[in-house]
């Protein structure tokens, strides 16, 4: 048996915004999946949402090389699992990224794009806000069904 | 992740094993296209043993999908596990990409 408490303290990792962190921010992930007691399609739909907005900031956050942070913080909830992710970079609005064309022919296709369309479809709810300072966070939710 | 690649006729059955993220998917874009490359432009991606893609593993099948295509070839896929044939039907791949349930009917598909 898992024991899971619902009121378990926040999990936190903090990386810089590079390519090389990406294994730390996943493994950071996983783990914290594990020990709140995920079962596998939540699992899935978490990984898949943190690592599509990790891979997002390390690419887009910091442009010009330069590497500020990205915060990552995983909270369970009776009711649902909470990603954060933050950071100090330049504005980002998901709201004005275009949903990409999936019923366009191999040879229209292009490679990428399909992100931000994996969150939303993933997770439940995507938050976001502009931090005071400058940066952004978003807040990624996935509703979690009850114990059977 | 490991790829071990298994020529079966005219056809390369190329066997994933593990997740396929953005640590992963340069290693298998790189292990499909080499194929090609080699002149297998027929190829069977079985993931039966693949249990996690991000965008990241979308890119190197539609990379290699595009190049084995222009090149007079498929690439097709087998043995695909639930959560991941959710990633490709979200993304609109499973209009594209031609997914069969089992390996030998993938390999068959391509006629003698």
């Amino acid at each position: 048996m898992t024991d899971r408490p619902a009121d378990a303290p926040d999990a936190e990792i903090v990386c810089p915004a590079r390519p090389e962190s990406l294994a730390a921010l996943l493994a950071f992930v996983a783990e914290a999946s594990a020990r709140a007691g995920l079962d596998r399609d939540s699992t899935f739909a978490v990984r898949l949402a943190a690592e599509e907005v990790c891979t997002n900031v390390i690419a887009h956050a910091y442009p010009n090389g330069a590497a500020g942070p990205v915060r990552l913080r995983f909270r369970r909830d009776p009711a649902a699992v909470l990603v954060t992710v933050e950071d100090l970079g330049i504005p980002f609005d998901p709201a004005q990224v275009a949903r990409p064309a999936a019923d366009a022919a191999w040879e229209a296709r292009p490679i990428g794009g399909m992100g931000w369309h994996l969150v939303r479809e993933s997770v439940d709810e995507v938050r976001h806000e502009h931090l005071p300072g400058g940066g952004n966070r978003l807040t990624l939710v996935k509703r979690l069904s009850p114990d059977p | 992740m490991e790829v071990n690649v298994e020529q079966r006729g005219g056809t390369s059955v190329v066997r994933i094993a593990g997740s396929v993220d953005g640590l992963t998917s340069d290693a298998l874009q790189a292990a499909l296209h080499q194929q090609i490359e080699a002149g297998a432009t027929r190829l069977v991606g079985d993931l039966s043993a693949v249990d996690y893609t991000s965008s990241a593993g979308l890119r190197a099948l539609l990379g290699t999908l595009k190049l084995a295509r222009q090149r007079g070839g498929d690439l097709r896929l087998a043995a695909v596990q639930p959560g991941v044939l959710r990633v490709l039907e979200l993304s609109g791949f499973t209009s594209i990409l031609k997914v069969f349930p089992d390996v030998d009917t993938a390999v068959e598909s391509f006629g003698a």
